[in-house]
């Protein structure tokens, strides 16, 4: 028999939530007075988010 | 920015109870609607994913937008894979190459009809980095292998940059170096979210060595005390004639000068070795990690909040359906359900009526009613820790279970308690154990669990 995770945090929505604060924040560098910083020639930046194992629970049970 | 998952994303084992596919399925299909509102670029399949079937995720990836990544689900007859073994992506000014590998295990997981085989990632891997040379400027794995195959793969191939590995150890593991390439895990069930910050050279392609900092400053720790212990010696003078009676002082003496001269020539290639990585360091490239803890305080996302709000309906509309049609099973069954050996806790009232009224006071009291506030009663994920009954209970079982087995009762703790309600000098009732409890509030589910705290405070007492 499974079992549930009584306070297993709401990846789902959260997720996006914290994505959208994110992209919302870096969307608004350019509004900023000081001028970003450029990475040096050949230099890429990336942010990368990861998740893993969701595993079929979507909501809390209780 | 990338959103990546590295697998086990739609169901928990690799098996799925028959009378829970339903849904599971269903709950699967939410997952993969969310994700594509949440623009995942790309998802490694784990064995997980194929519990329902290969038919279904194969049908589940024509929904998806993002894709269904593995390089070694192969078709048994032709050698090719089901599923992309790789996508190249546009991010952070650079081409980036994501690759999938399934982690192996049971043959039983896939059908003889399904034709398919897990190959093993020496036999793939090679040739999709050769296929791969020069059209991205960095290399991505998403791996469901265990972790002791994913550093064998970050030694056999630098060409990888990073494995995001999943679906089998549990934890956060912040990113490792092996050869050129980071691993890194993030914990299961969504309660993190791992987040990498990578300033990457495209021409070197390669990541900057920290470990030698460390090693120049543990060097020269040690020609410090090396120093302290060699003065001590010349505290009184010159060593070789404050010892000339003393053969082995003197020799230890000579030992340290011999030591520190060493620890220079050490210090001294390190140093510039240091420098030298300095000057170049634009070469090398950089990152830094954290992980995220999806708390319950970060706002909910209308649009994701509408498909989970959406799936669980579904979820519980078909369970409440399977419960009405057994309820009404045409042959002849006790209407609701009952489990063989279990009284209901109302049965325990006429000999135990203090404990009963102390249970009452209890949260086991009350979990089944908070299924029921947030619609989830007909949840057979969630039944399983919210009522009465053995571990053994189909889902359709608790879907249909008498009134009295509803929240966590008195035979949760003290074991069935039918016979004990017939003969009970006889048939003694049991006392709760730690695996008792550990059943719902495993480490995974409540890990603030403490279980001597829980039976001082929930012991009933004793007749």
């Amino acid at each position: 028999m499974t079992t549930m995770n009584k306070q297993t945090i709401f990846l789902l929505f959260s997720l996006l939530a914290l994505l959208s604060i994110t992209v919302s924040v870096a969307g608004a560098a350019p509004k900023r007075a000081d001028t970003p910083k450029q990475p040096a020639k050949g230099q890429q930046e990336l942010t990368i988010f990861f998740a893993n194992d969701v595993r079929g629970e979507t909501e809390p049970c209780g | 920015m990338l959103a990546l998952d590295s697998g086990a994303l739609l169901f928990k084992e690799e098996k799925l109870p028959p009378d829970q596919r339903e849904q599971l399925t269903v709950t699967a299909q939410g997952i993969v609607t969310a994700y594509n509102k949440m623009s995942f670029a790309a998802v490694g399949v784990a064995r997980q994913d194929l519990a329902a079937g290969l038919p279904f995720l194969l049908a589940v990836q024509k929904k998806a937008s993002f894709p269904w990544l593995s390089a070694n689900l192969l078709s048994r007859t032709e050698r090719k894979p089901w599923f992309k073994p790789h996508t190249l992506i546009t991010a952070g000014g650079m081409r980036i190459a994501v690759i999938g590998l399934t982690g192996q295990g049971a043959d039983s997981l896939l059908l003889e009809k399904d034709n398919a085989v897990i190959a093993p990632w020496e036999e793939v891997l090679p040739k999709e980095i050769a296929q791969l040379h020069d059209r991205a400027e960095m290399t991505i794995l998403l791996s469901s292998f265990p972790a002791a195959i994913n550093r064998r793969i970050a030694e056999a191939h630098p060409e990888i940059h990073l494995i995001l590995q999943g679906g089998n150890t549990q934890g956060n593991i912040p990113p490792e170096r092996v050869n050129n390439t980071l691993i890194t895990q993030v914990e299961a069930q969504g309660k993190s979210v791992g987040i990498l910050e990578v300033r990457w050279n495209t021409q070197s392609k390669r990541w900057e060595e920290t470990g030698a900092k460390n090693l120049l400053a543990d060097k020269k720790n040690e020609m410090d005390r090396l120093g302290w212990q060699i003065n001590r010696y010349r505290k009184n003078g010159d060593p070789a004639q404050t010892f000339k009676d003393q053969p082995q002082t003197l020799e230890a003496y000579n030992d340290l000068l011999a030591r520190q001269r060493l620890l220079e020539e050490e210090i001294g290639r390190l140093t510039g070795e240091q420098k030298v990585r300095e000057a170049n360091r634009l070469r090398f490239s950089s990152y830094s990690s954290h992980f995220e803890p999806m708390r319950k305080e970060l706002p909910d996302n209308p649009a994701i909040r509408a498909i989970v709000d959406a799936t669980t309906s579904e979820v519980n509309r078909i369970g409440k359906a399977a419960a009405k049609a057994r309820i009404a099973d045409s042959t002849g069954r006790k209407q609701e359900g009952t489990s063989g050996n279990y009284a209901g806790s109302t049965a325990c009232t006429s000999c135990h009526a203090p404990q009963f009224a102390k249970w009452r006071g209890t949260q086991h009291a009350t979990a089944y009613d908070t299924l029921e506030a947030k619609g989830q009663q007909f949840n057979v994920q969630c039944l399983p820790c919210h009522i009465t009954g053995p571990a053994s209970q189909t889902g359709q079982e608790m879907l249909a279970l008498a009134h009295d087995l509803r929240q966590v009762g008195c035979e949760s703790c003290h074991g069935p308690a039918r016979a004990h309600t017939l003969q009970p000098a006889a048939a003694k009732a049991g006392q709760p154990t730690m695996d008792t409890c550990l059943r719902c509030h495993s480490g995974e589910h409540d890990d603030r669990f403490s279980f001597s705290e829980a039976l001082s405070r929930l012991r009933c007492g004793g007749d």
